[in-house]
């Protein structure tokens, strides 16, 4: 196993897809920090009235993940799928190793590989708004600590399930495709569940024109002397608990909460990881141990 | 005789199609042993099995003393090097960071020994090159020197010469003498092309629909394979009579062609047919081919 990681290791480093997808989360740091930087200068004005969420960087830390699940995705089918192209899974096993150890090998490297990514991300981010905005962010240490490694689990808990996928698909093409498609669907997915559960219960009248309004801190409904219609789109009962459920349970609904930096419960989302890590570790190893390979 | 591969009714089916059908036998060790038999025969998926891609549907086959069942055969797979189909090798990388890899994979201590092994395969002048840029010989090369990295007692080649140009098919050639004569590498090819097998193997094994149809040493198939002088004359009427007379073995294959297959007296023989007034166009002693025997025991056209 220790062979296995230290060669799939040199190779990651070694191969350009990983430098593109590092280059790619650096330069998301920068545009993102620039033009946050730029917006303010331009707009200070407007911006006086806002917090330091607004006014910095501070409250687009954690938003890189939800770019970088397409660098995750490409980055995966390609490193796995150059296994299935170049035929080079057959030389590990014939050299004695077990499948279960091939696979873990490749979850490993491609969970760091992934968390690499992120971390980067995270760390220019940071980097860039002490320079930017001449001071460290407002939050706590803790805080960002908590979302990093929160946000760092989900993505490990991604990679697993990309990995599946890949792992179980023998051409680079097509695995490369399905798991830029899975990454796409699970965004899809998160906007949906999250624009549902944001739905107010209730919506107002007033001349003819249907609005609500929320008070972001109260999480009420403003606008009292209007009429108030049930919004028919509104979860509630066991359908609400469900897609509260997927909320806390996707991994990029989690990198979703975590990007506002509203997550419901770290430590039950981080439980979700570890379930969803094992679980596609467990299914992936099962369905490649009985693989025909070619 | 030491064995180093033995199947025992080795079966492997996809959905409704069996590929091996209670497929046996042996390699022996020290042997260049030609796997023969057309293409969807089953020499591949054979291969496969013993390295460790695929499983048997049933049968047992035994590596170094080691049932396919037995923990222990991961580790007597240690002892194969292997080319299956394609060479397993990173296209975007060099021949020497392949190798490396492959060292790495093995958990070798050092790179000693990388540079003898890229001489040793004609691969030493590649400098930079990516193995993607390789002619397809040269990938085939690279392919046996990752089959080599770990010091490999026996060597299974899946169709090593298929699409090269004949350069690359008497480089391969020499490599496979050469790893079997100097470094005593028992070798196992799968081929359909039977000439170039011809001039490699000890031993061979003709398949057919996922069984063994015969194994033979290459001496036994020699002897085997019936000598005979081809003969063409004006006319075989007389040649028949000279030759019935004479009470040799032979067959008429056209009006002016016919094979003899006994010991021929040249001098006496066309003697005989001058005075019979049969006139010799040609004479040329013919070894039946290790195609025409495989012909006659597959089937020719009548399997495909």
């Amino acid at each position: 196993m220790n062979k296995l990681l230290s060669a799939e290791f040199i190779r990651l480093f070694k191969s350009l897809v990983f430098k593109l997808c590092l280059l790619f989360s650096a330069g998301l740091a920068v545009l993102i920090s620039l033009l946050r930087y730029a917006d303010v200068k331009k707009n200070a004005d407007f911006y006086a009235q806002y917090s330091s969420e607004y006014v910095t960087t501070d409250g687009l830390i954690f938003v890189g993940a939800l770019y970088l699940i397409f660098a995750f995705a490409a980055l995966i089918g390609i490193f796995i799928g150059t296994e299935y192209h170049d035929g080079t899974l057959r030389n590990k096993l014939t050299a004695g190793h077990t499948r279960c150890s091939i696979y873990l090998s490749k979850l490993l490297v491609c969970v760091g590989a992934n968390v690499m990514i992120h971390v980067l991300f995270l760390l220019l981010m940071i980097a860039l708004r002490i320079v930017l905005f001449h001071g460290a962010p407002n939050n706590a240490v803790s805080t960002l600590l908590q979302f990093g490694a929160a946000s760092s689990a989900a993505v490990a808990a991604l990679t697993a399930l990309l990995l599946l996928l890949s792992m179980l698909i023998p051409s680079k093409a097509v695995g490369s495709v399905a798991c830029l498609l899975t990454a796409v669907v699970m965004l899809f997915a998160t906007l949906t569940i999250y624009n549902k559960l944001a739905a107010p219960e209730y919506y107002y009248e007033e001349n003819g024109t249907t609005f609500a309004f929320y008070d972001e801190e109260t999480k009420e409904l403003n606008a009292p002397e209007a009429s108030p219609v049930k919004n028919p789109g509104y979860l509630a009962g066991s359908k609400r608990k469900f897609f509260e459920f997927l909320n806390d349970f996707l991994p990029v609904s989690q990198l979703y909460q975590i990007a506002q930096k509203h997550p419901d419960d770290l430590g039950m989302m981080a439980v979700y990881d570890g379930v969803i890590l094992i679980a596609a570790a467990g299914v992936g190893m099962a369905i490649f141990k009985k693989k025909n390979l070619k | 005789m030491d064995y180093i591969l033995k199947t025992n009714a080795l079966s492997k089916s996809y959905k409704n199609f069996k590929a091996l059908n209670g497929l046996s036998m042996t390699v022996p060790k020290g042997a260049i042993y030609g796997f023969v038999g057309k293409n969807g025969a089953g020499k591949t998926t054979l291969i496969r099995l013993i390295c460790g891609l695929q499983e048997p549907t049933s049968g047992e086959y035994t590596l170094y003393g080691k049932r396919n069942t037995e923990r222990g055969i991961v580790k007597a797979r240690r002892r194969i090097g292997a080319v299956v189909e394609t060479p397993s090798i990173y296209l975007e990388m060099t021949a020497e960071d392949n190798l490396k890899q492959q060292y790495r994979i093995l958990g070798l201590p050092s790179f000693d020994g990388l540079n003898d092994l890229l001489k040793f395969v004609g691969l030493e002048n590649t400098n930079g090159k990516k193995a993607k840029h390789f002619s397809l010989g040269m990938r085939q090369r690279l392919g046996i020197a990752i089959a080599l990295a770990g010091d490999p007692d026996f060597l299974v080649l899946d169709e090593p010469i298929n699409g090269l140009d004949p350069q690359g098919i008497v480089e391969i050639r020499e490599l496979i003498l050469k790893l079997n004569r100097e470094r005593q590498i028992t070798v196992l090819i799968s081929s359909h092309i039977l000439d170039e097998l011809s001039r490699l193997a000890t031993h061979y094994g003709f398949i057919d629909n996922g069984r063994m149809v015969k194994e033979i040493s290459a001496a036994d198939l020699e002897a085997a394979c019936r000598k005979c002088v081809r003969l063409e004359v004006n006319d075989t009427k007389p040649l028949a009579r000279v030759l019935d007379g004479m009470k040799l073995d032979y067959k008429i294959l056209s009006p002016t062609t016919a094979d003899v297959f006994s010991q021929v007296t040249v001098s006496k023989l066309a003697l005989a047919l001058a005075q019979a007034d049969c006139e010799i166009v040609s004479m040329q002693e013919r070894d039946e081919s290790l195609e025409s025997y495989y012909i006659s025991l597959i089937g020719g056209g009548k399997n495909e």
